[in-house]
């Protein structure tokens, strides 16, 4: 990790613009944010205002139409495809909604699977999967397919994944979306212990009473950034 | 992303789908599987072809002249312009030949008290047949020169004649009617068997002057002509010309040598070997199809796979890799297990025709190297299209 405090991600004055043959259809405009070291921040935002975006252009799955992104020192905004592979591996780590595990292979697998394309060997690959397991609190479900296990459960796996190559910043989307409200609290104290460890988060969400667990809230409408504030803790 | 990590999770994948991996391999299975047996069969009878007409027992400086320029012409057969005289003046005037012997064929049915029997091949030949062709008798004698000049209405059957009319009595001496003449049985040819697909047995010998008369023609269908020596062959050939060409048209006769024959032979048996193979090789196509459905289905099954491994790191080179690897093991292995149905197959079959096992190299490393690109080629373009596929679309895939 690097220093507190310092800017892990500077996004300056980007906008994301889709284009058909016909059409052109403005998603972003002008997005302006800082996010430094250690920062837990919640994104919230009505459907279509532009959060998953937001988030896909962060997360290095998707190119600005205009602007520029640095993540970790480097502007992702001009990177070939393989570089960008490459900050994906290493320095950000997804929780979807939907879990996203690998059917077919067990929890463990799973979790292996970003040290796979980090040429990580596998004795190496094995050790830091099962931390990241154990540091998750599902150990006990390694050898188990996602099939097998409960939702909290393939949520943890699915943090475990992303935290495994110890990456700057953690991407999750509606990280509780398909969990019930006892397991939504569990993974979101997971995030919480997460963050107290400092790493940094940027949690896309609905509900504002788990947006509540980060510390600071991003209001996105329309495609702009309409409040900015730091949460209070109660 | 290492290359072992990559075979690993490409056979975990083909194990994830087990009938379907192997019945996409069957179709590679089957088809390296029948050119294997296919060709080996056909380099199997070109040996067989060739031990053929050694046993015959032909020397190599023996050649045959036929009516006809080559061998398609069939029709020239029946209105051969050769005759008997050619013969004879070929037999005065070529120094380089030994033994000169014309030949007439027929068919006919042959009488022996009440019984009768169709022989499929009478043969009008002189007294030197025996010189030429290695057919012994078993019994009785082979005719003269004195009784192919005088017109003698003798025979000598083969063993298959010899059954049908005689049973197991023995023919030397008796009268058999030929066409409705009488003739006296001389001599009995040795079992010979069959050679391809004529039967050595079915025969009976007369001399060329009484066959000429039977079958009233004077058309010689084959004049067989010995060299003193196998050096002087292409010598010979040249005094043969000289004498015929001034009678004939090089579109009324053929000289065939043995090396001749031999190719011929071979060219026949060698292009139904490629015709047969290539029919076989059309089935490696269509399991390469089946290969490329799968890859295709499967890339498109994973949809969402590719979008997770996309999100957690795999460059496009990885993805790529690992469907190609999927299909390259998929084919690698049904060409390895066609490879081994192919060598028992052929040995089965091989046993049951009892015909000598041959083990075609270049046939193996074809079918090996055939599967290694049947399995690359057909991996790529799907392989093509999960690298292709955009991310974020993948991962909201369901």
């Amino acid at each position: 990790m690097t220093d507190p405090g310092k800017c892990v991600l500077c996004i300056s004055d980007i906008s994301k613009t889709y284009r058909t043959e016909k059409l052109s259809v403005p998603v972003l405009y002008d997005i302006d944010l800082k996010v430094n070291n250690g920062e837990f921040v919640s994104i919230m935002g009505p459907s279509g205002c532009g959060k998953s975006t937001l988030m896909n252009l962060i997360g290095c799955l998707d190119r600005p139409s205009g602007g520029s992104i640095v993540l970790n020192g480097n502007d992702i905004s001009s990177l070939s495809d393989a570089k960008l592979a490459e900050i994906r591996n290493k320095y950000i780590g997804f929780v979807f909604q939907t879990f996203n595990l690998l059917p077919r292979v067990t929890a463990v697998e799973n979790v292996e699977i970003p040290l796979v394309y980090s040429g990580v060997e596998r004795k190496e690959r094995r050790k830091k999967a099962l931390e990241a397991l154990d540091s998750m609190g599902v150990l006990k479900r390694a050898d188990h397919k996602p099939n097998e296990i409960s939702g909290g459960e393939r949520q943890r796996v699915a943090i475990a994944r992303a935290i495994v190559n110890s990456p700057s910043i953690i991407l999750a989307d509606e990280p509780t979306g398909n969990l019930d409200s006892k397991s939504g609290k569990e993974v979101m104290s997971i995030f919480d212990n997460l963050n107290r460890s400092g790493v940094t988060i940027l949690m896309v969400t609905h509900d504002p009473g788990i947006a509540s667990y980060g510390s600071r809230l991003i209001k996105l409408f329309d495609g702009r950034v309409v409040e900015d504030s730091e949460i209070k803790k109660q | 992303m290492n290359i072992i990590d990559s075979v690993l999770m490409a056979v975990r994948s083909i194990f994830a789908n087990r009938l379907r991996s192997a019945l996409t391999m069957l179709g590679v299975v089957i088809g390296i599987a029948s050119v294997i047996i296919l060709v080996a069969i056909g380099e199997a009878a070109k040996l067989y072809v060739v031990a053929q007409v050694k046993s015959w027992g032909i020397g190599p400086n023996v050649i045959q002249i036929n009516p006809g320029k080559d061998q398609t012409d069939i029709s020239a057969y029946a209105n051969s312009k050769l005759r008997l005289s050619d013969a004879i003046e070929i037999r005065e005037k070529c120094p380089s030949a030994m033994e000169v012997m014309p030949i007439i064929a027929g068919t006919g049915k042959v009488k022996y008290g009440k019984r009768d029997y169709t022989v499929r091949q009478i043969w009008g030949v002189t007294e030197n047949y025996q010189k030429i062709f290695n057919h012994k008798l078993t019994g009785g004698r082979f005719f003269t020169k004195g009784e192919v000049d005088g017109r003698r209405k003798v025979c000598v059957l083969g063993k298959r004649v010899v059954k049908e009319l005689f049973g197991n009595l023995d023919p030397v001496g008796e009268k058999v009617k030929i066409l409705g003449k009488k003739f006296v049985v001389i001599g009995v040819f040795e079992e010979k068997g069959k050679m391809l697909t004529f039967d050595m047995d079915d025969v009976l010998a007369i001399p060329i002057t009484s066959a000429m008369g039977l079958f009233d023609t004077k058309g010689i269908i084959e004049i067989d002509i010995a060299a003193r020596d196998v050096e002087l062959v292409p010598k010979m050939i040249n005094e043969i010309r000289a004498v015929l060409d001034k009678k004939l048209s090089r579109d009324d006769y053929q000289i065939t040598t043995q090396e001749g024959m031999m190719n011929m032979l071979n060219n026949i048996v060698g292009l139904l070997t490629s015709v047969i193979g290539g029919i076989a090789a059309i089935s490696l196509v269509v399991g390469s199809i089946g290969i490329m459905n799968i890859m295709l289905v499967s890339v498109t099954e994973r949809t969402k796979e590719i979008g997770i491994r996309k999100a957690v790191g795999a460059k496009k080179i990885d993805i790529f890799t690992q469907f190609l690897i999927e299909s390259v093991v998929i084919s690698f292995f049904g060409g390895l297990l066609g490879i081994v149905i192919g060598l028992a197959g052929t040995f089965l079959i091989m046993y049951v025709i009892k015909l000598e096992m041959v083990v075609v190299v270049w046939a193996l490393t074809l079918a090996v190297s055939v599967s290694a690109f049947i399995g690359i080629a057909s991996g790529v373009y799907p392989a093509m299209r999960a690298v292709n596929l955009d991310p974020i679309e993948a991962l909201r895939y369901e």
